[in-house]
């Protein structure tokens, strides 16, 4: 029976944190259309930052935590201005196959922030200091407060998000803009605008999802790879464009991971949830809850 | 199309000038560009499926790997001449590369992607899981050598990928590779123009599959040893996949010349050590967003 | 620091490129390395700091040493590539460096095809050796100066033997990362824990690519062992923040090999308070001539050396004397000379194994000679526990951890 709790609370926890380290590549694809590679990149530099404000200047938390979010949002806005917006208003790119070009730019992009954070931070990974000290213990188990903390922090974000996109009238432009461009600029939206605050809305989450995931998992540039591949797993199993399918995605990959590890052995932790992402696409080409 | 012929002095004139390499630049040099012609094939292999069946395929070193890694433990664990072990390695590289023709049928754009890129993670997993067998991340050496010569292995690879290239630039221009095309435009339409979509897949993969398996059972003969980072990595896939787009996809030798282009300029970059790599990715970029269509249209022009 | 380290560069370059315009030919030495990592530049640094100081002194015999760095940025081609540009286009007589084991495995057979020296100077995989001993004729010209995953495991229980006695700690729970390079270690572990009279309790490999170690530390929780053996490299900061922040009553001792770098205190906020991990070397007396390398390391770089620091700066030191016995650079008579090796080095009294050993070229490992140290984090300084000669403190048990 401990056992049972144990995978419930701890794959809860885990899951938590993936699904809110992927919202925000689901959230550019949805509206943007825009399959961002350097994602994980993204979110290894707010982790790296936070962690390097709170260490070298002994500033408190939340400011080193907000100094990782600006640093977020200006790469954000970088990738956008110098990478996303100039191959959107290419012609000499045939629509159709600026997919694969921004594809091929964002993995460049990647690959040049990566190097740069190994050049300036050493390529060994770094942990942000606990938001909360202290365990709890429940089941058996003892569970840090910092990750309760951090996993109902995720469950706040992942609403907040939901409440900015479906109640607000910024949120709901997104929204629209997800659905068709073409009818937005018809009804006179400026899609530059849509596009100014997608990219600082998408900064802000990474920021703070970057801070979260140093502070749990602990980052380092070459983990910006295997987040990629997280997030890139985990959205187009939910189907591309639907948040709260890569909601549900996140944590059903969070669980199956779990149950890997506590019951087969924690050697073969990812291979099961890689089985089973492969026979969902097989019976689901679209993904469990895909539009595109 | 005004380039073809184009498209052919370009190839022409890269496999001459190369051709001469072994006589005018130093050996290491020479051993540089060795490398480069096996993995020039790789990229040809992909740009073929690419091209001809619109997919991005982040793959290919699923077939590559398999190649190599069943080569190199068929010459270890076997007492079989080396050109079986290298049939043996192609054969399995094959039979990967039809593993992908079913996804390949069902899905689409970034689901057909996701298949492609969990296929490596999981070969990379079974690589690390099976390590007394494969050497896990510390890989295996390989008993079997062709030849110790500098400029014969040059030859060898010189010849292997001018044959890949030629083969593949014939099939991408035959009938095969425009009903690959058209099927991959608009496969309702190529459907009811009774064409069997699925043979040419399962034809398509296979050719890719070959070409990309026997030239990584061939790498990893020169090298003397295979391992993940070598022939499976998420990171050789992401250097075929750039090399090709700036090299000039849908063209087979662009990325050719991709290939020469990213690892030329990593060595040249030396120098710079640890920043070498930024610059080239930089560079890589800057090429991306000027030339779309692909260091090749330097010398063909626009398409 | 990056430009100082830069401008060092460039002066050394400077100086020793116009030194040798105004001497004789130098003697060319490739060190090929992981540059960005701690281990790697460590390599880098611990190589020119001891060509300095050969260079200082008049050299080899007059000819003073050249360095051609190569970062093979952890890739295995890079590597190959750089190998063969050190041996065709710079004409190097000894190539030395990498700590990644893929890499020293894959430029073995270049070294044996190019008949080039080639001295690892921060593997530890045993198939290295393992080859050398197996085929001699062919494999002859590969060096291992660094203990190799066996030895380690057996460092380990020495020092929980001579220095946890006290403690009367009776149980163990061994768990590594499921990799190549620790299944050799894994073994040792298990044969030579029971001889030092510690139960193993149970034993667990995880993927290395785990994200979450509650299940691995629930798992290692069930069996409430007095100690954690560790091989972690890959991972190792994660489980150490976990133990630390859930305050686990084991003791964590092993090897551990991001907490052996100066930095891990910073990165782990200080979490790596009480881990106890092996290294080949520390600011310690481990011989005579071991702190005043660091002392001018330290002066050069502003930083302690990680483990390659100390193998690589002995690694040029035992190069050079065999180039003085030798009297030449010829290839064969170099590689008797490094065989007949007996130096006193910054990590200890060096000497290879014979072609007879299965560990042949690999540096002899015996108390008196090498051993390498255990090192733990005491109080954001990284102390010397292990052996007793070279201790700079005595082991400390965390208070949360069972005495």
């Amino acid at each position: 029976m401990n056992l049972f709790w144990q995978i419930l609370i701890d794959g809860f926890i885990i899951s938590s944190i993936y699904a809110v380290g992927v919202v925000g590549f689901s959230l550019v694809f949805g509206t943007a259309g825009v399959l961002n590679l350097s994602h994980g990149a993204l979110l290894v530099v707010s982790a790296i930052f936070f962690w390097f404000f709170v260490s070298n200047f002994h500033i408190p938390l939340v400011l080193g935590m907000a100094g990782g979010i600006i640093i977020s949002v200006i790469v954000s806005y970088l990738l956008f201005i110098i990478v996303i917006n100039p191959i959107d208003k290419s012609k000499k790119i045939p629509q159709d196959e600026k997919e694969v070009f921004v594809l091929t730019a964002t993995l460049l992009w990647s690959m040049i922030i990566e190097e740069i954070l190994i050049y300036f931070f050493s390529s060994n990974p770094v942990v942000a200091p606990p938001f909360v000290k202290g365990v709890l213990k429940i089941f058996n188990m003892n569970i840090t407060c910092n990750e309760i903390l951090l996993s109902l922090s995720s469950i706040v974000i992942l609403i907040l998000l939901w409440l900015f996109i479906n109640k607000t009238r910024t949120g709901k432009i997104l929204l629209a803009a997800s659905m068709s461009h073409d009818g937005l600029a018809i009804s006179g939206i400026d899609l530059k605008k849509v596009y100014i605050t997608l990219w600082g809305v998408y900064g802000i989450l990474t920021g703070v999802s970057g801070a979260l995931l140093a502070s749990f998992l602990g980052a380092s540039p070459s983990s910006a790879g295997p987040l990629t591949g997280l997030a890139f797993s985990v959205v187009v199993l939910g189907g591309l464009g639907n948040i709260t399918g890569s909601i549900i995605a996140a944590f059903l990959i969070g669980y199956i991971q779990t149950m890997t590890a506590y019951l087969i052995s924690p050697a073969y932790t990812p291979i099961p949830a890689y089985v089973i992402l492969i026979l969902i696409l097989m019976f689901k080409p679209k993904g469990l809850f895909g539009r595109f | 199309m005004l380039g073809k012929s184009k498209l052919i002095i370009v190839f022409i004139a890269i496999f001459l000038i190369t051709g001469v390499a072994p006589w005018v630049v130093s050996p290491y040099i020479v051993g540089v560009i060795t490398m480069a012609f096996y993995f020039s094939v790789f990229v040809m292999s992909w740009d073929l499926l690419f091209g001809y069946s619109g997919e991005v395929n982040f793959g290919p070193t699923f077939q590559i790997g398999t190649g190599a890694y069943v080569t190199a433990l068929l010459n270890l664990n076997t007492s079989l001449p080396i050109g079986i072990c290298i049939i043996g390695g192609t054969v399995a590289s094959i039979i990967a590369g039809l593993v992908l023709v079913a996804p390949a049928l069902r899905l689409r754009g970034p689901y057909f992607g996701l298949i492609t890129l969990v296929s490596v993670f999981l070969l990379g997993e079974m690589i690390t899981i099976f390590a007394q067998y494969t050497g896990g991340e510390i890989g295996i050496s390989i008993p079997a050598i062709i030849t110790t010569n500098q400029i014969t292995n040059f030859y060898l690879a010189w010849g292997f990928s001018a044959i890949s290239a030629i083969a593949m630039t014939i099939i991408a221009n035959s009938p095969l590779g425009l009903i690959l095309q058209a099927s991959a435009q608009d496969p309702q339409e190529a459907e009811s123009l009774k064409f069997n979509i699925t043979k040419y897949k399962i034809l398509a993969f296979s050719v890719s599959a070959l070409f990309s398996g026997l030239s990584g059972a061939l790498l990893v003969i020169y090298l003397g040893t295979v391992s993940v980072s070598l022939v499976v990595s998420i990171a050789v896939v992401l250097q075929i996949i750039i090399s090709a787009i700036i090299g000039g996809r849908r063209t087979i030798i662009g990325p050719v010349l991709g290939a020469f282009f990213i690892i030329l300029l990593r060595q040249w970059l030396q120098p710079l050590e640890q920043l070498s790599y930024a610059v080239v990715s930089i560079l890589g970029l800057i090429v991306l967003m000027l030339l779309p269509d692909g260091l090749i249209s330097i010398f063909v022009g626009k398409r | 620091m990056r430009y100082l380290k830069l401008l060092v560069f460039i002066v050394g370059l400077v100086f020793i490129s116009t030194s040798a315009a105004l001497a004789v030919r130098p003697i060319n030495v490739a060190i090929i390395a992981e540059e960005g990592t701690l281990v790697g530049d460590a390599i880098v640094n611990g190589a020119k700091l001891a060509v300095k100081q050969i260079n200082a002194k008049g050299g080899v015999d007059g000819k003073p040493i050249k360095l051609f760095i190569y970062d093979d940025h952890m890739k295995a081609t890079d590597a190959v590539q750089a190998f063969q540009r050190a041996v065709y286009d710079h004409h190097v007589v000894a190539v030395i460096g990498s700590w990644i084991s893929e890499i020293a495995l894959s430029l073995e057979p270049w070294a044996a095809r190019l008949h080039t020296i080639y001295i690892t100077t921060g593997a530890a995989s045993p198939k290295i050796t393992e080859k050398v001993h197996k085929n001699y004729r062919r494999y002859k010209y590969i060096f291992q100066l660094k203990y190799n995953a066996i030895e380690m495991a057996k460092t380990v229980c020495n020092f929980i033997h001579d220095d946890l006695a006290n403690y009367h700690y009776k149980t163990a729970y061994v768990a590594s990362e499921n990799a190549a390079w620790t299944q050799p270690l894994d073994e040792e572990y298990l044969k030579c824990l029971p001889k030092i009279g510690i139960k193993v309790v149970g034993h667990l490999r995880f993927s290395p690519n785990t994200t979450d170690f509650t299940p691995i530390f629930s798992k290692i929780k069930a069996k409430n062992p007095d100690i954690l053996i560790t091989g972690w490299a890959h991972t190792g900061l994660q489980e150490t923040v976990q133990w630390h922040e859930e305050k686990l009553p084991f003791l964590i001792v092993g090897i551990n090999a991001q907490a052996s770098t100066s930095d891990f205190w910073k990165k782990s906020n200080g979490a790596t308070e009480g881990i106890i991990t092996q290294a080949e070397g520390s600011p310690a007396p481990i011989t005579s001539k071991t702190i005043p390398f660091v002392k001018s390391y330290e002066k050069m770089y502003n930083i302690t050396p990680a483990y390659g620091g100390y193998t690589t700066y002995d690694a040029m030191y035992i190069l050079a004397n065999a180039i003085k016995k030798a009297k030449t650079t010829n290839t064969n008579k170099l590689i008797k000379a490094l065989e007949a090796t007996n130096y006193v080095g910054v990590m200890g009294h060096i000497k290879f194994y014979p072609k007879s050993s299965p560990f042949a070229h690999g540096i002899v490992y015996k108390k008196g000679l090498a051993t390498g140290v255990m090192l733990q984090w005491q109080h954001g300084k990284l102390e010397t526990v292990w052996p007793s000669y070279a201790a700079t403190a005595k082991v400390f048990i965390p208070p949360f951890v069972k005495k």
